[in-house]
């Protein structure tokens, strides 16, 4: 209670926050059958959501005894913060479906939905979004019956469109904030502009194209899923930062539009199939996806072609999210003081920047896009061995080719000689590192320190393994017990990472308008290990 | 069965006996908008008084004290804080540093809440002299932001009308347009409908305008856009102010800070009534002690020394919060001749007195065999609790405490670091001559950062001051001597008046420079006073030994935040000397 005070009187507070919400559907289905192998299904639904947020907080100063933690804040000195505030947003929606399959072999669905937002500005509350699929189970087909190395074989292709309006309440309204001042003693608090009243806000919508096939050999054998997907974001919400000289920082506001197209593969083989002796089945999954911006809000008034948003870090071709700063070659070293000087104002020591324009200065031109939070590639691996009652299973999984911020080494890393610091091989005089800036007293963190805290997020991860013995039934029916299995298994026991520090599969808890962030005091994700006695009787 | 039909029929009949707009609607409950709060009276006021407290945000936090305390020829850093290179004009003075943002940030959004009081006040049902005279107050404001932002930054975006929509531009007007376009009109439209008096202190008054506008003629008089008789008008604006409205100078100097002649805090909480001054920014005390501000006056945390470390002490309310962010430099240390001039000694702090019983040192059998203290008394404690734990006497009276002679001293005498001799600047960066002007012992605990004190922007002894600068620039040194010497007798021990008075023979900028550092030592205006006089570079190369191996010409104005540029369409110019600047 004490502790961010530092020896000054206890300080209590509650903060409360309630959350209540209901969502209502009726829902109509129809169902019927024509031509004996016609089935057609027509599903209506209206449905009306609603979340009610209400937040209490009081925070006091100076506790007459420590003694009663937060149970009596009464009893303080100093009454400070009073805090309540109430949230609400509703959602309407309606939506008609019409499934019509002929024979199983011909599947088809219409959907159209309609969907209300209280969030959003009058006249752009409701959006249409329809969707469109079919799906052929060729394999079906007669004239499939000769080809027998085919078990499964299904096409299909869909068309939809996803609406998002999950933003904060009360954006279109230009809210005010409150402002504290006095004349003399007496209060004379005040409301200043806060907000831009966004009289625009509206949906965000992702339009996709998805096509796709199942198939299976070999009697199932072989089976997996092949996807193909192009998806089109319009309008997609996102706080803009504005220029200060407006009076503002920042608004929510419907800003960029987005390509985004991958494709998914996913494997299934029974390798051996034994039942009475060994037998292996293993998973696979790989999938891949660009994405890129098409459209931002700021445009060339000339020609109203977007135009990359450098106060935003957005980049017309680039993912949503990127790093944009300085690229790191090194540490100044001795012998470079004029160079150092003359391009950044720096000394050896301190970090080395690229000069990507050449132009023998390190300017704000010399940023560019470090990486972006989208992977080359990921998916997953599992296997599933059997040998007479013994079962071995593990799951890995991988993640290739993205980049992470970590805030955890932009916090530790401070190199201030006041704050506990990572490990890091820091540059001094003896010790013309190139990794870590020499620490300085004078300097609550490195300048350009944000430059040490970019790395390759790739990693592969053994998410889950399981080896478990179960006894012959045979065996242990002659003491009751219809099942007896022994087993052990282990979560997360091994990860192999580019990013040395910790697991970096954590994003940042702190921050979720930031993906791709690993946090500053989060902990690494658990390691859990399992030893187990399953008894059936 | 049929009671879910029943549950389902209520519900159905719930949401459809009401349409679905209605729904839908969004009804602000906590919060109110500016299109329906603004146009009633009490919201207008409201938008008025929010004008006000953005002045809060600069004029008492660290920000304000940083960008003009330290990296002058008065002040450097101490041993803490991020944001030294302010006072370093090192690589890190540059456009991404977060104070030089937060005051663009701070004063635009000032102007654009003052430019919504004077665009909204036609939608307002109030009487036109009523919306006159609240308009008059924040067109002052507006002023005062636009001043101090083409003070920082030379050249800078103008606009006079509230921000509506989405507004992604910025101009770049010339500074000689900051000043004919908007703050000299508005100081004088202003100053024609001010009252002298406003009910509620803490509103701008007449003499306050008049004392900017004095103040923003007196910088343009410097400029190379300057009009013929911006000094003379500056001058008669001065005088106004010095003849006309019954301020008169605090009798002796120590009242202005509620202090005693020994620099001890006596009476804080009213030493902003003081008839010396002119205009407050104002802080009370119930919302800082409640956090209700979040801001107050925190300069009681930044000019203290680290005392708290020192033997027999610990940190207590009454000696305050050391975040040893400034110290003064010697060049000031050396301006005051203690035997005439009592300002050093009522305003600094010379004794801390024993609180802290667990770390009183023991005498020890080495120093009594230099014959500082009778062995007997070895192993017994030099001092007891409210005894006099440090001394620092201060200049012109250090050198009376040589080696021996601090050795032999029951309390710690802090004298100018011996380390230093070969650069005999400094005490250290954590332990020297500590201003007490701010101190507040007022607050509800040791830790509290918001003090109750007002920031004083004005009062009449730097009126005479800046009189005598304006008599100057005309060439009339008599005239800036009178107004010298009258600062300087208040001055005085008492006796010494004369001893203090200096003739026109010894009086230029210089010196006047030299007596604004002793009158206003730490309040909050020297960088600016060197940068309308042309003065920082040479006096900070001369007097500051931390930012002197730094310090460029290009450093009389604060480089443009870089996130400014990056958020404008088009860019945004970025003033010349600093990274990604054109020149």
């Amino acid at each position: 209670m004490t502790n961010t005070n530092r020896g000054g009187p206890a300080r209590a507070g509650i903060w409360q926050r309630e959350e209540a919400g209901y969502t209502l559907e009726n829902l109509l289905t129809y169902n019927r059958t024509f031509f004996t192998n016609h089935e057609f299904k027509f599903t209506a639904l209206q449905s009306i959501q609603a979340l009610r947020t209400e937040w209490h907080a009081t925070n006091v100063v100076n506790l007459p005894y420590e003694s009663q933690s937060f149970y009596n804040l009464g009893t303080a000195e100093v009454k400070g913060d009073l805090f309540s505030r109430l949230e609400e947003w509703t959602l309407a929606s309606y939506m008609g479906r019409i499934n019509y399959d002929i024979a199983d072999k011909y599947l088809f669905q219409a959907t159209l939905r309609a969907d209300g937002s209280s969030r959003l500005a009058e006249g752009n509350k409701w959006q249409y979004f329809p969707g469109l699929s079919a799906g052929w189970r060729v394999i079906d087909e007669g004239f499939m019956s000769n080809v027998n190395f085919l078990s499964e074989l299904k096409l299909r292709a869909s068309y939809g469109a996803v609406g998002n309006t999950s933003v904060d309440p009360y954006q279109t309204f230009g809210r005010l904030g409150r402002t504290t001042y006095a004349w003399d003693e007496t209060p004379a608090f005040g409301y200043r502009l806060a907000e831009i009243p966004n009289a625009d806000l509206g949906w965000e919508v992702s339009s996709t194209v998805n096509v796709g096939t199942d198939f299976g050999f070999f009697g199932g054998r072989l089976s997996g899923s092949f996807e193909w997907y192009n998806t089109n974001t319009n309008d997609i919400l996102l706080e803009r930062n504005l220029p200060f000289t407006s009076g503002y920082t920042q608004i929510l506001q419907n800003v960029a539009s987005t390509n985004t197209r991958g494709v998914e593969l996913g494997l299934t083989g029974v390798i051996v199939d034994n039942p009475d002796g060994f037998s292996w089945t293993t998973t696979f999954n790989i999938t891949g996806y660009n994405e890129r911006i098409t459209e931002l809000a700021l445009t060339d008034p000339e020609t109203g072609e977007p135009l990359d948003d450098v106060g935003n870090d957005w980049f017309i071709g680039q993912p949503i999210k990127v790093f944009f700063d300085y690229e790191k070659t090194g540490i100044w070293q001795l012998g470079e003081e004029d160079m150092a000087r003359d391009m950044d104002q720096k000394v050896p020591g301190e970090i080395k920047l690229k000069d990507q324009d050449g132009d023998g200065e390190i300017t704000p031109a010399d940023r560019i896009v470090l990486g972006t939070d989208v992977p080359d590639f990921m998916g997953g691996w599992t296997n599933n061995f059997d040998y007479k009652g013994f079962n071995l299973s593990f799951f890995f999984y991988y993640r290739v080719g993205h980049m992470i911020r970590s805030n955890f080494h932009a916090g530790n890393n401070s190199l201030f000689a006041r704050y506990n610091n990572l490990d890091v091989d820091y540059w001094t005089i003896d010790n013309p590192s190139n990794e870590a800036p020499r620490p300085n007293e004078n300097q609550e963190r490195p300048r350009d320190g944000g430059t040490l805290t970019y790395f390759d997020g790739s990693y592969v991860k053994l998410r889950n393994v399981t080896l478990g013995y179960t006894l012959p039934s045979s065996m242990t029916e002659n003491w009751g017990i219809s099942r007896l299995r022994f087993y052990a298994s282990a979560q997360n026991p091994l990860f192999w990472s580019r990013f040395e520090t910790f697991d970096p599969e954590v994003e940042d808890q702190d921050d979720n308008e930031n993906p791709g962030q690993v946090g500053s005091g989060i902990v690494p994700s658990s390691r859990l290990f399992l030893f187990g006695v399953n008894v059936q009787f | 069965m049929k009671s879910k039909i029943i549950v389902l029929s209520i519900a159905l009949t719930a949401f459809l006996s009401q349409s679905c707009e209605d729904y839908l609607k969004e009804e602000l409950v906590s919060d109110v908008s500016a299109s329906s709060y603004f146009t009633t009276p009490q919201g207008w006021e409201d938008a008025v008084r929010a004008t006000y407290a953005e002045m809060k945000n600069f004029y008492g936090p660290e920000i304000g004290w940083t960008m003009t305390v330290f990296g002058t020829d008065v002040h450097t850093n101490g041993a803490d804080g991020s944001h030294k290179p302010i006072n370093l004009y090192n690589g890190e003075l540059n456009p991404a540093q977060g104070f030089v943002r937060q005051a663009w940030t701070f004063f635009y959004r000032g102007i654009n809440q003052a430019n919504a009081v004077i665009n909204r006040s036609t939608e307002v049902d109030l009487p036109e002299d009523v919306k006159t005279a609240r308009i008059a107050e924040v067109r002052i404001l507006r002023a005062l932001y636009y001043f101090n932002l083409t003070r920082f930054y030379g050249d800078i975006h103008l606009t006079l009308e509230e921000t509506e929509g989405i507004e992604t531009t910025a101009n770049k007007t010339a500074a000689s347009e900051i000043y004919g376009q908007a703050i000299i009109p508005d100081l004088e439209f202003a100053i024609g409908i001010l009252p002298d008096i406003q009910d509620d202190l803490g509103r701008v008054t007449k003499p306050a305008a008049e004392y900017l506008l004095g103040k923003v003629l007196l910088t343009r008089s410097y400029t190379s856009f300057a009009a013929g008789d911006d000094a003379s008008r500056a001058e008669t604006l001065f005088s106004n102010i010095i003849n006309n409205y019954g301020f008169e100078l605090a009798e002796d100097y120590y009242e202005l800070w509620g202090l005693n002649e020994r620099g001890v805090p006596v009476g804080i909480a009213t030493a902003e009534d003081n008839s010396e001054v002119i205009w407050a920014v104002q802080n009370s005390k119930q919302q800082v002690d409640e956090g209700l501000d979040g801001q107050g006056h925190r300069a009681h945390l930044y000019f203290l020394m680290e005392y708290d470390k020192l033997p027999g002490m610990t940190r207590d309310i009454e000696n305050g919060r050391p975040w040893k962010r400034f110290r003064p430099t010697n060049f000031q240390l050396s301006l005051w001749d203690r035997t005439i001039d009592r300002r050093y000694d009522e305003t600094y702090k010379h004794v801390w007195f024993a609180n802290f019983e667990g770390n009183i040192p023991v005498w020890t059998a080495e120093e009594a065999a230099y014959g500082f203290v009778d062995v007997s008394l070895v192993g017994q404690p030099k001092f007891a609790l409210g005894d006099t734990a440090i001394y620092i006497p201060g200049p012109g009276l250090s050198d009376a405490f040589d080696e021996e002679a601090k050795k032999s001293t029951r309390y710690l005498v802090v004298t100018p670091d011996p380390q230093f001799d070969a650069d005999p600047w400094f005490y250290t960066e954590r332990v020297y001559p500590t201003l007490n002007k701010f101190i507040d012992n007022t607050r509800p605990n040791r830790q509290h950062v918001q003090g109750q004190r007002d920031y004083i922007m004005m009062r009449l002894g730097e009126a005479y001051l800046l009189r005598a600068e304006a008599r100057l620039a005309q060439g009339n040194v008599a005239g800036a001597t009178e107004d010298i010497n009258v600062i300087r007798r208040r001055a005085a021990w008492d006796g010494m008046e004369s001893a203090m008075e200096v003739t026109a023979a010894e009086v230029d900028l210089d010196f006047l420079l030299d007596e604004r550092a002793r009158e206003m030592d730490g309040e909050g205006h020297r960088w600016f006073t060197l940068a309308r006089t042309g003065t920082l570079v040479e006096r900070v190369r001369a007097n500051n030994p931390e930012g002197s191996p730094n310090i460029q010409d290009f450093h009389i104005i604060r480089p443009i935040p870089l996130q400014q540029i990056d958020r404008t369409e088009g860019g945004y110019e970025q003033n010349p000397g600093y990274a990604g600047s054109d020149t």
